[in-house]
Order: C-alpha cells, then sequence, then structure tokens
C-alpha cells in the first residue's frame, strides 16, 4: 500500500548493490596495491638492472625512457615519507570532516585507503589531485605531491582535487552515502508520490551503482592483466638478463647473430615493460 | 501485514452505527427539549398575566370595596388568588384559585381547591381573630362546612410560635394569653381545630397595604422568574445525556460491531467452503466465529459509549466523530502493536494512514447513505457497508498503482541493466584479447627452444601492441648496432 513496499525493495536493491560496489571497490584497491609492488619490483630490479648492463655494454649511457626513472623517484621519495604522511592523514581526514566538503569525502576515502593504499591507487589510475599523471610529476616536493594525491592538497585549495577525488570516491564512497540519505528521508517520508519517488530514485541511482560496479570490474580485469604481464615480463627479461651475463661476452663488439637478437628483443621488451609501468587504468 | 484488512474495517462500522444512533438520540432529546422550553415559556407568560391582573385591579382603587383604610382586605384576597393562580399556571397546572361564582357580599371571599375562603386582614392578629370569630358566628353553615379563613402571613405565623413556644414575639404574656383564650374561643364556637380552621394567605398585612402591593407584586413577580428558570434548568437536566443513553449507545455498538465480525467470519469461513446452513460448520469454526464477534462486540461497545459521550459534548456531526473514533482506536490498536515490536515504524505510519482513510471513506458513506435512505440508522449501515466496500477497492487500485510501478521500475531496471552487461562484456572481451594477444606473444619471446629471430619479432609485436614509439623499436641487428655503437 502506499507504494511503501516498492521503496522498501528498490531500496534494499540499492543497498545490495552499494554492498557489491564496496566489495569489488576492496578487490580493486588490493590488486592496485599488487600491481604497485609489481611496478616498484620492475622499476627498481628489472628496468635498473638491464638498463645498467646495457650502458656498460655499450661503454656509454643509452637513452631509456626518463619517465620510469622519474617514477623511480617519486615512489623512493613517498617511500620516505609514508611514515609521517599516516601521521598527517589522520588530521587531513579531521579537517575533511570538520568541512565537509567533497574534499572532505575524499579525505575520508584516504583514511580508509591508508597511504599506502592511496599511492598505490594514484598510480594505477595515473592522476594525482592536479590531474597529472604521478609519471609526469616531477620536483614538486614529496611531501606535498603525496598530500596532493591523498585528497589533502585538495582541501587546503578548496577542493581543487576533483581528479583524485574522483578515483577514491569511486572506491570509497558517494553512493554509500547517497543512500545514508535516501533511508533518512525514507522514514520520515511515507506518502504515496513520496515513496513512488524515493523508489524510482533509488532504481536510478541502483542502475548508476550497478555502472560503477562494472566499471571497476572491468578496471579489475586491466589491473589484473597489467600485474600479469608486468610480473611475466620482469621474470623473463632478468632470465634473458641472466642468459646474456653468463652466455655473452663482456664485449658488444664480440656479440654473434643470435646473441644480438637476444639483447635487441630484451631492450625492445624493456621499453615494453616501461609502457606497462606508466599504463594507466581507465575507469 | 500482520493483520487482515477485513478486521480493521468492523470498527468503522460500529462506530458509525453507534454515532448515527447516539445523533439521532441527541436530536430527539433536543427536540424534546426545545418542546418543553417551549411549553415553559407559554406557561411564564399565563403567569405572568395573572399577577398583571392583580396590578389592574390594584391599579384603579375605585374599584375597591371599602374605605381607603379597608381597601387592603379586597387587595389581600386579589393578592392571594392572583399569586396561586399565577404559581399554578407556572407549574402547568389548572389553577386552583378563584373568584368565580362568589359573590361580593357572600360569606366567601373566593374559592381555592374548591373550598370556600373567607379573607381576614386586619392590623394585629388579635383584631384579625375577632374578625374571624365575629364571622364564625354570624355564619355558622361557613363553618360547619368546609369552609377557610385567611389571614396575614405575618400574624399566621405569630399563631405557629404560639403554639410551639407558648408565647409571641413583642407580646406580653397577657396579650399572648388573650390570643390563645380567643383561639379556643374559636374553636368551641365551630368545633374545628384553629389549626385547621386557620390558614394563611399570601401576603403579610404590611404587603397588601395600597402603598406597598406594588412592590409585593414585583416580588412575586421575581419569584416567578427565578422559578421558572429553576424548572427549564430541571427540563435541560431531564433531556441532558444520560446514563441509560450511554448504555443503549455501547449495545448498539456492540450489536454493530459484533454482527460485523459475526457476517465477515461468516463469510470468510464460506469464501473457505463451509456452509453453515449445510451444517458444514465444526465446533471450532463456531467457536472462531464466536470469538471473532466477542472482540467485534467489545471494540464495537468502547466505540459506542464514546461516541455517546463525544456526540454530547462537541458539535460534531455523527459520521466524523464515528470516525474520529474508530480512527482512533485503531491507530491506538497500531501503537500497542508497535509497541510490542509486531510491527514496525514503517508499517505503524502506513497501517496508520490506511486505518484513516478507511475511517474517513466509511464516514462519509455513511452521510451519503444516511441522505439517500431517510430511514434512520438503516441509512447510516447500508452506507457504511457501501464504505467499507469502496475503500476495499480504492486499496486494490492502489495495490494495482503498486503493481504497476512495480512493473515499470522492474522494465526499466532490466533495460538498464542489460545495456550496462552489453557494454561490460564486451570490453572485457576486448581486454581479454589485448592481454591474450601480449600473453601469447611473451610466451614466444621468452621461450629458449624457439629461434631468436622469432622471439625478436615477438618483442617488436608486443611493444608495438603496448606502445612502445616507433624509433625505440629495434626491429634487427643492424638497428641495435645503431643503438649501442653511437
Amino acid at each position: 500500500m502506499f507504494n511503501s513496499s516498492v521503496r522498501r525493495e528498490a531500496i534494499e536493491k540499492l543497498e545490495k548493490s552499494v554492498k557489491r560496489h564496496e566489495s569489488i571497490g576492496k578487490a580493486v584497491e588490493y590488486a592496485s596495491e599488487r600491481l604497485f609492488k609489481q611496478r616498484q619490483c620492475a622499476a627498481g630490479e628489472v628496468i635498473e638492472r638491464v638498463e645498467d648492463y646495457v650502458n656498460r655494454l655499450a661503454n656509454s649511457p643509452k637513452e631509456f625512457d626518463k619517465s620510469v626513472a622519474q617514477y623511480r623517484i617519486e615512489v623512493n621519495r613517498f617511500d620516505k615519507t609514508v611514515q609521517r604522511l599516516e601521521v598527517e592523514a589522520i588530521e587531513a581526514t579531521s579537517i575533511a570532516s570538520a568541512t565537509g566538503t567533497s574534499g572532505a569525502i575524499a579525505g575520508a576515502g584516504v583514511a580508509t585507503l591508508g597511504p599506502t593504499a592511496a599511492m598505490a591507487v594514484a598510480t594505477t589510475f595515473g592522476t594525482a589531485s592536479t590531474g597529472t599523471a604521478i609519471a609526469a610529476l616531477s620536483g614538486a616536493a614529496a611531501k606535498s605531491a603525496a598530500l596532493a594525491w591523498l585528497g589533502g592538497g585538495a582541501i587546503a585549495a578548496g577542493g581543487g582535487g576533483v581528479a583524485a577525488g574522483k578515483v577514491l570516491l569511486a572506491l570509497t564512497g558517494p553512493v554509500g552515502w547517497a543512500i545514508g540519505g535516501l533511508a533518512v528521508a525514507g522514514s520520515a517520508a511515507y506518502l504515496n508520490t513520496r515513496n513512488k519517488n524515493i523508489a524510482e530514485e533509488a532504481t536510478q541511482e541502483r542502475v548508476k551503482v550497478e555502472a560503477e560496479v562494472r566499471s571497476l570490474k572491468t578496471a579489475n580485469r586491466e589491473i589484473e592483466g597489467l600485474g600479469q604481464r608486468t610480473e611475466e615480463h620482469s621474470k623473463g627479461c632478468l632470465a634473458e638478463l641472466d642468459w646474456l651475463t653468463n652466455h655473452a661476452p663482456k664485449n658488444y663488439r664480440q656479440f654473434n647473430l643470435e646473441q644480438k637478437e637476444r639483447l635487441a628483443a630484451l631492450i625492445n621488451h624493456i621499453r615494453s615493460l616501461s609502457q606497462l609501468l606508466k599504463a594507466e587504468v581507465a575507469l | 501485514m500482520n493483520q487482515p484488512d477485513t478486521n480493521r474495517t468492523g470498527p468503522h462500522v460500529a462506530a458509525q452505527v453507534a454515532a448515527t444512533w447516539a445523533s439521532l438520540d441527541a436530536a430527539d432529546r433536543a427536540n424534546r427539549l426545545a418542546e418543553a422550553l417551549r411549553t415553559q415559556d407559554r406557561s411564564f407568560l399565563d403567569a405572568w398575566r395573572e399577577i398583571q391582573h392583580v396590578r389592574d385591579f390594584v391599579g384603579s382603587p375605585e374599584n375597591i370595596l371599602g374605605s381607603p383604610d379597608t381597601k387592603h382586605g379586597e387587595i389581600a384576597e386579589q393578592v392571594h388568588v392572583g399569586v396561586r393562580r399565577a404559581i399554578d399556571v407556572l407549574y402547568g397546572r389548572t389553577p386552583s384559585a378563584t373568584f368565580d361564582g362568589v359573590g361580593r357580599l357572600d360569606p366567601v371571599d373566593y374559592r381555592e381547591a374548591g373550598v370556600g375562603i373567607q379573607s381576614k386582614y386586619y392590623n394585629g392578629l388579635r383584631n384579625t381573630l375577632d374578625g374571624v370569630s365575629e364571622h364564625a358566628t354570624k355564619y355558622r353553615d361557613f363553618t360547619s362546612g368546609d369552609g377557610l379563613y385567611h389571614i396575614p402571613r405575618d400574624q399566621y405565623q405569630q399563631i405557629e410560635q404560639l403554639s410551639q413556644t407558648g408565647q409571641i414575639d413583642g407580646l406580653s404574656e397577657k396579650s399572648a394569653n388573650a390570643i390563645r383564650n380567643k383561639l379556643n374561643e374559636i374553636q368551641q364556637a365551630t368545633g374545628r381545630s384553629p389549626d385547621e380552621l386557620i390558614r394563611p394567605g399570601e401576603g403579610t398585612y404590611a404587603e397588601v397595604q395600597q402603598g406597598r402591593v406594588h412592590d409585593t407584586l414585583d416580588d412575586r413577580e421575581n419569584r416567578l422568574v427565578q422559578k421558572n428558570d429553576e424548572l427549564k434548568q430541571e427540563a435541560k437536566t431531564e433531556h441532558g445525556p444520560s446514563l441509560s443513553g450511554f448504555g443503549s449507545a455501547a449495545a448498539i455498538g456492540a450489536g454493530a460491531g459484533g454482527g460485523v465480525r459475526f457476517g465477515q467470519a461468516i463469510w470468510v469461513k464460506y469464501r473457505d467452503g463451509k456452509n453453515p446452513f449445510k451444517g458444514e460448520f465444526s465446533t471450532q469454526d463456531w467457536k472462531d466465529v464466536g470469538v471473532a464477534t466477542a472482540k467485534g462486540a467489545g471494540s464495537g461497545a468502547v466505540a459506542g459509549s464514546a461516541l455517546y459521550v463525544l456526540t454530547n459534548s462537541t458539535d460534531l456531526a455523527a459520521p466524523f466523530a464515528g470516525a474520529f473514533v474508530s480512527g482512533l482506536m485503531g491507530v491506538g490498536d497500531l501503537l500497542l502493536q508497535h509497541h510490542s515490536g509486531k510491527i514496525d515504524a514503517d508499517q505503524f505510519v502506513e497501517l496508520s494512514h490506511i486505518i484513516a482513510a478507511d475511517a474517513a471513506i466509511v464516514g462519509l458513506f455513511a452521510m451519503a447513505g444516511q441522505a439517500l435512505i431517510p430511514i434512520p440508522m438503516l441509512g447510516a449501515f447500508v452506507g457504511c457497508l457501501t464504505g467499507k466496500f469502496v475503500a476495499s477497492a480504492i486499496k486494490d487500485g492502489l495495490g494495482a498503482a503498486e503493481s504497476e510501478l512495480i512493473a515499470r521500475l522492474a522494465a526499466y531496471e532490466k533495460s538498464a541493466l542489460e545495456q550496462l552487461d552489453k557494454e561490460f562484456r564486451a570490453f572485457i572481451k576486448k581486454l581479454d584479447a589485448y592481454f591474450g594477444n601480449l600473453e601469447h606473444l611473451a610466451k614466444i619471446a621468452f621461450d629458449n627452444t624457439v629461434n631468436t629471430a622469432l622471439r625478436l619479432e615477438a618483442s617488436i609485436q608486443f611493444a608495438e601492441i603496448v606502445g612502445v614509439p616507433d624509433r625505440h623499436i629495434l626491429r634487427n641487428t643492424d638497428d641495435l648496432d645503431v643503438f649501442m655503437m653511437e
């Protein structure tokens, strides 16, 4: 009667969708962290070692992808400040909840993600609060850049951190918050029309949430794919590096055809790996 | 919904029937009261006219017998007869006092309740008793019959005081003794006790004097007004709400509530395939019907008695009073269910709305039924039952609208999600193809059993796919030489 059962059902379904959204969001978060570690390993152990080997062999520094080096620098600086950031993130969160803006939601998102996860998410989806690709970030003080990733800068700048916010929001929450509002309104509103409107809104909201769910699932698949390729490529490159180190002469001029072909392939692989490292997952 | 719909309309019907009865009863009593008040006002006017006759008489001194000093004797007669008549008329009785059939010089001055009266008003009790004695001696027939003497009220009180205390205020013992002797003398002369023979007239000696009589009449008139008010008040109490009316209202509510629930209970059983007229009811079935009927009667009685009070203490029209009471009872019941946790806050609000709507609809139809079928109670009852059906039809309508909304939302959701799934599958397919291709190339590129030319080719294709700029891809050993040697 009075459409209240429709309203109840629509809200229940929406809640279920939001739950699904939450769990897939968590999965994306973990996948991002795993990818982040795979990339750290690829940038440090693999790319750096192969570059060193090639440079030594050629007796001159070769032109490799500079952004990989920058990526390494940023990540190193980030590692150093994580300890401090964990403290500051908590502060940022309390500021955020006090201001109550969209930045607040981003801040809250950071609190649930934690600095490492936030960094992972930021690198996976490739944007910081300035909207710049992480890989292209340079010169910025590690602390302020990292804080910007965390959404703290966004709050200080008055909600400028929409891009980072968007990713974080997608993982942590406006849908859940919206449903809170619906539920509160629902307990007070009971009339036929009101219930009908709520049922319609909840259904539309659910479709949006379901769209997000699929978007996150896609992202998850992409992150997993990137992770597998990165890991296999890293392993392959290291195996090739071992083989060349053990079986090829120290001087490039003494390389035979097979050795040259394997070295050319390794250099191609390293460049591919850099690409995989920089690849951003679209949401 | 923890309660079937049918249970909720019962009190509404019972309340409407009880409300109708209560308002009919109230209207009937109001009519009778109005009639009683009209009669009383007419009586008062007639009584006032009797006093007016006396005024007319004392206003024309030339008509009064005797010298100016003795005119009060006839005034006393007029005052007594006029006031007595006025009081009788005010109470709606036939006037008992009259001058009719009495000659002016007869031994009888007037008659009261058929008894001849001689009025003796002299200055002082002693003189009055002398007058009585003289008259009694002269007209033996008068005293041997049932004739009575009226004397001034104040002097009669003196006689009373004498018989009770043996003395009279303001008189010497000697004078009192003389009066006692006079009374004895009258008793001996007439053979009748002075207590019986001598009665008080309406006025005191002073009150009937020419200069005072208008004040006296004003005073008696005021008493009439006061008495009239008292009589009107009595009429209002007599025709007001009563305990028996309260009981009747409860009984009628119980009857209607029980009846409706009885009918419903029988109907539900019948619908389930049991016909009581064919003896298909078990003891349990009758027990169920009995319990339902008793419950209906109970709530009907409560509604009925509440409505009797409400109808008689407010100006609420019966259908609305009925709706008010049954709605309140229904919501009260829901509140209990809510407190005991049988229904949640949401259901409480929703069911309250339904009850209020039911009560209102049944109330409106009771009013319409009353107007269309001008048989008291029946019209309201038929209206109620119609309203009950309309209310459930509206509920069905709301339910249908709800089903329609459910279907519409489900259709929207289905098509939207199907579209999303389609896009999702297409995208996943693309991703799988992309990464599948890369995986295949990586397998060749890192396979030691494959010849190195093929492995280089795989690395080139891989680099192209992941977006390595063309100028950075080493396509053969010449490219490598250039890169390494430069």
